[in-house]
């Protein structure tokens, strides 16, 4: 019975390439798993939807496919809500409910319609581990995942794991170094989307925004004046990140002993949902606003502080972009984009060959060594369209820009206001984090340089910045 | 007829150097490296022996890569003379220059005599290459073609000038150049495969007259195009732009950042840091440097500049003086690797060598940070003896619990003091012993590590008789000239 709720999703999508951001996106097709729940809503993967042109539905017992669209997509939890446009296809079917967290070793079902097919496949296992862990669709968040050893295969993307015809997990990702490691996004992170959406928007996963490390070192913990009473207990926060609940209210140099009244032991676990559990994953799922409660100690005396969790944007530059085109700004012939997930998913590989380990170092320490203090984001040259006026110029490729007419960038969105504005000078002056020598763009013959530009390379926009009004 | 006068012609003695000549001129070298361990220096193991061409230059004296002898457990020595082996002992070297002059017993070196020198060969000319087969002294001869000149950093900060033949056989030994009967090259990197690197002839007499002058000490980019001239000021050609100039060298002081270099010495530069040099075509600013007119410029010469800074042409000049390396913060290694051990932590200054040995070739992917740190911290801006002071290792113990994920940290400050160097380190941690009970170091990305000091002898104690250190505290010596 449950089976008849659970549909193929065909989408056709866009696909962008961040080696020529200036190009029309190509088209391509592919095919998911989706649910049926309360309410005529469909529950999918983000994944499964990303950059969708089209989405239509397919249910095993239909002859007909439905088109659709996307009510709400979170790419932080991999989740999204679909619509049918039509009603007629929710006829005669049965919502599936959601359930609770299963235990380990309990068998479970994935339904699902994996490499495509028309006919539902359903493949069985046991529930193996529950653990929290990265969520390959956004690259940067982490969750709770159970993982399971039912084989889980593209397609099945977004389908339900069902025990007692309930879900208790919609298949995600899987492990390609191991074998039948399949990886479900357990009951607690849908409700939470769930129930985030219920207000009509989707507001995301809070950052408690502490960097911590262990005080299992016996001199550190004399040090920061843990004593015998509170032995086992304690992180030392080194940092807190700007904006998250946490700033503002616990400061580097504090010892965290409870989290809303969970003891942490020293190396941040609590005793909760039935064993230990990092105390992040205990407030992973809290609502935005929730008010937190943590006692610590600061310079040897207790101290207790609430605060309200927050979600922080600072995160944000380290998301793969699924919501817009790729960013770019063309100038004389040099395309600048912003050094972002994608530009460095596209091409961290070529540039480790290269041995840039400044470009791995920026991305990979963005938020650990606070390079997000001075800066929201990286603007680089990746590239040089050819012409007369830019042949000295490849010694910039690759490089990073430090300021446009002696202002230092500060995000793309700046660098193109930054350019946008210098137009109006006699020349534009690029300087990188790495070059001695600058850029140079004299403005007078500038537009007619970009005119020409945009006609040899058959371009229909001279730049991209998302969010800005044309 | 014609033909037999030909090649008589060729056996002109003078021309051709006997093989009885190169024999006495060259010896074979048996070098015994010692092994460092990258993250624990004071174990040093033995390593493979290899072989290597030595050059005869004077009674006694033997020239060497001083890259190939550093640190040698033992360098051997074999002549053709005889089946006796002698060991040498380091004279002299200097690991800008790569060179190092070996000395042998004299009753030894009785029939060995250097080969005459004869002036740096000219591009384009067609050289006789000599290799060595092991312990016979069979000698190979071939022809070869002197293709280019280059400019090489390969063996530290001063970028200096090395011929470049192809050649189809390999040169796993070493071997030398001979144009006209004299000496006209030194094998110095056979890493290419078919193309060979060789030390010029006025090159070797630099350093064994004294030593060579060592880079200039500046950077520079090319102004090819037009609108960065006219950005920099000038209209019409010009010279290359001065990028960075580095401390403790000939341009410190006296070149500046934006400098727009027109002329060395009355020879015009091109806007890529070219000149026509007579004999040898275009060739790059740094070999003006070298040598002018053939002959090769001695330290204390006096390098007059012309220049164009803020749109104005003047005349500048500056004195070559020898490289002291504080322009070197991260060196390629050090000289004598310094570490501290202390509560079970081995600190060491960082350097290319330990980046490479603990991360291997694709070190930048997989120690970002570390490798960064090597790449936009390696030169300073201003003289001085900092150095990146980094975790190289965590040696488990109940006082490094909690601290084993700390290993590649860089240790930015210890109590209330920036910590400059291993050396500093140590000195820091010394003075707080007697004062304090515990030292609190920063680390970078904002962690913290607080070591004893109350039980620190009975600590360290322990952790040399487990770990078999030797002492706690080795003192990095200056690197030297490019470290």
């Amino acid at each position: 019975m449950a089976r008849r709720a659970v549909v193929r999703i065909d989408i056709s999508f866009f696909e962008y390439s961040y080696d020529t951001p200036y190009r029309a996106p190509a088209v391509r097709r592919a095919s998911g798993t989706g649910f049926i729940i309360a309410g005529k809503r469909i529950l999918t993967n983000a994944h499964v939807v990303s950059q969708s042109n089209t989405i239509r539905l397919h249910r095993p017992d239909q002859r007909q496919d439905y088109p659709a669209h996307i009510v709400f997509i979170a790419h932080d939890c991999d989740l999204a809500l679909l619509e049918a446009d039509d009603d007629a296809f929710y006829k005669d079917t049965q919502p599936l409910e959601i359930g609770v967290s299963p235990e380990l070793n309990s068998p479970v079902v994935v339904v699902g319609f994996p490499i495509g097919g028309d006919r539902v496949s359903i493949t069985r296992g046991v529930v193996s581990r529950k653990d929290m862990d990265t969520y390959a669709h956004s690259t940067v968040d982490s969750h709770a995942t159970i993982q399971v050893d039912a084989a889980i295969n593209p397609g099945n993307s977004g389908g339900p794991a069902l025990q007692n015809d309930k879900v208790i997990g919609v298949a995600f990702q899987s492990l390609t170094r191991g074998e039948n490691l399949g990886y479900l996004i357990p009951p607690e992170v849908i409700r939470k989307f769930l129930t985030d959406v219920s207000d009509g928007r989707y507001d995301g996963y809070i950052d408690f925004g502490t960097m911590d490390m262990t005080t299992k070192n016996p001199i550190l913990r004399s040090a920061l004046g843990l004593d015998a009473d509170s032995v086992d207990t304690g992180v030392l926060v080194y940092d807190v990140l700007q904006g998250s609940s946490a700033d503002g209210f616990i400061e580097r140099g504090d010892v965290l002993l409870q989290v809303n009244g969970k003891k942490l032991s020293f190396e941040g676990e609590v005793d909760w949902n039935g064993g230990l559990h990092p105390y992040i994953e205990m407030l992973d799922n809290l609502a935005s606003g929730t008010i937190i409660e943590v006692e610590l100690l600061r310079k040897g005396k207790k101290v207790t502080v609430k605060f309200p969790a927050r979600k922080s944007k600072v995160v944000d530059a380290l998301r793969i972009n699924y919501d817009t085109a790729p960013p770019y700004w063309i100038e004389a012939g040099h395309v600048f984009q912003p050094l972002d997930a994608n530009l460095m998913q596209q091409n961290s590989r070529n540039w480790a060959r290269e041995g840039r380990a400044d470009l791995t170092y920026y991305y990979n320490n963005f938020l650990s060594a606070g390079i997000y203090r001075s800066v929201d984001g990286f603007v680089m040259l990746t590239q040089r369209l050819a012409d007369p006026s830019n042949i000295y110029n490849d010694r910039f490729v690759s490089q990073v820009v430090e300021s446009v007419n002696g202002e230092k960038v500060k995000s793309f969105t700046h660098f193109s206001s930054l350019m946008a504005a210098a137009h109006k000078e006699p020349k534009i002056t690029i300087r990188f984090r790495d070059s001695a020598v600058p850029l140079v763009l004299e403005t007078a013959s500038l537009s007619q340089t970009n005119e020409r530009i945009r006609k040899a390379y058959g371009l229909t926009s001279l730049n991209f910045v998302p969010g800005e009004k044309k | 007829m014609i033909r037999s006068l030909f090649s008589l012609f060729l056996l002109i003695p003078g021309v051709s150097l006997p093989d009885a000549d190169v024999r006495r001129g060259i010896v074979l070298l048996t070098i015994t490296p010692v092994v460092e361990d990258a993250t624990r220096p004071w174990i040093k193991d033995q390593g493979t022996p290899f072989q290597r061409l030595g050059l005869v230059v004077g009674k006694g004296k033997i020239l060497a890569l001083e890259s190939e002898v550093r640190g040698a457990a033992i360098v051997e020595v074999r002549k053709h003379s005889s089946t006796e082996a002698v060991t040498a002992t380091i004279e002299r070297s200097d690991r800008e220059t790569d060179l190092a002059i070996l000395s042998v017993p004299a009753d030894f070196a009785q029939d060995l005599n250097p080969i005459p020198a004869g002036p740096d060969p000219v591009v384009g000319e067609t050289l006789e290459s000599i290799r060595v087969d092991g312990g016979l002294f069979r000698l190979q001869r071939n022809e070869v073609q002197f293709s280019e000149i280059e400019v090489t950093t390969a063996t530290g900060f001063t970028a200096f000038p090395v011929g470049n033949v192809a050649s189809l056989e390999p040169f796993p030994e070493g071997g030398i150049l001979i144009s006209k009967g004299k000496l006209a090259g030194f094998v110095h990197d056979r890493s290419n495969g078919r193309r060979i690197d060789f030390l010029l002839p006025g090159y070797i007499h630099q350093f064994l007259a004294g030593g060579a002058p060592g880079s200039a000490g500046f950077d520079y980019e090319s102004l090819v195009d037009p609108v960065l001239r006219r950005n920099a000021g000038v209209e019409g050609r010009s010279g290359p732009m001065v990028t960075r100039i580095y401390p403790g060298t000939s341009a410190y002081g006296v070149l500046q950042k934006g400098d727009i270099i027109l002329a060395v010495d009355g020879v015009v530069l091109d806007e890529r840091g070219f000149f026509e040099d007579g004999k040898n075509g275009r060739q790059r600013i740094e070999l003006l440097l070298y040598a002018k007119g053939g002959v090769t410029r001695k330290i204390g010469d006096t390098v007059p500049i012309r220049i164009i800074r803020a749109a104005r042409r003047m005349d500048v000049s500056f004195k070559l003086i020898r490289n002291e390396g504080n322009a070197v913060r991260v060196p390629i290694r050090e000289r004598e690797q310094g570490f501290l051990v202390e509560g079970g932590v081995v600190f060491l200054n960082l350097s290319l060598f330990f980046l490479q040995s603990q991360f291997g070739a694709t070190y930048a992917t997989s120690a970002p940070e570390l490798a960064y740190l090597y790449q936009s911290k390696r030169f300073r801006d201003q003289p001085g003896d900092d150095r990146i002071v980094i975790i190289a290792r965590v040696l488990p113990d109940d006082m490094t619990l909690g601290y084993e994920s700390l290993g590649g940290a860089q240790v930015l400050r210890a109590g209330n003091e920036t910590v400059k160097s291993v050396n500093h380190l140590h000195d820091i941690m010394e003075a707080a012993a007697k004062k304090d009970a515990t030292l609190t170091l920063e680390l970078s990305n904002g962690r913290m590590m607080v070591l004893d000091l109350k039980n620190r002898n009975a600590i360290n104690s322990r952790i040399r008789k487990r770990y078999g250190v030797p002492v706690d505290f080795r003192r990095a010596s200056n690197s030297g000239p490019g470290g």
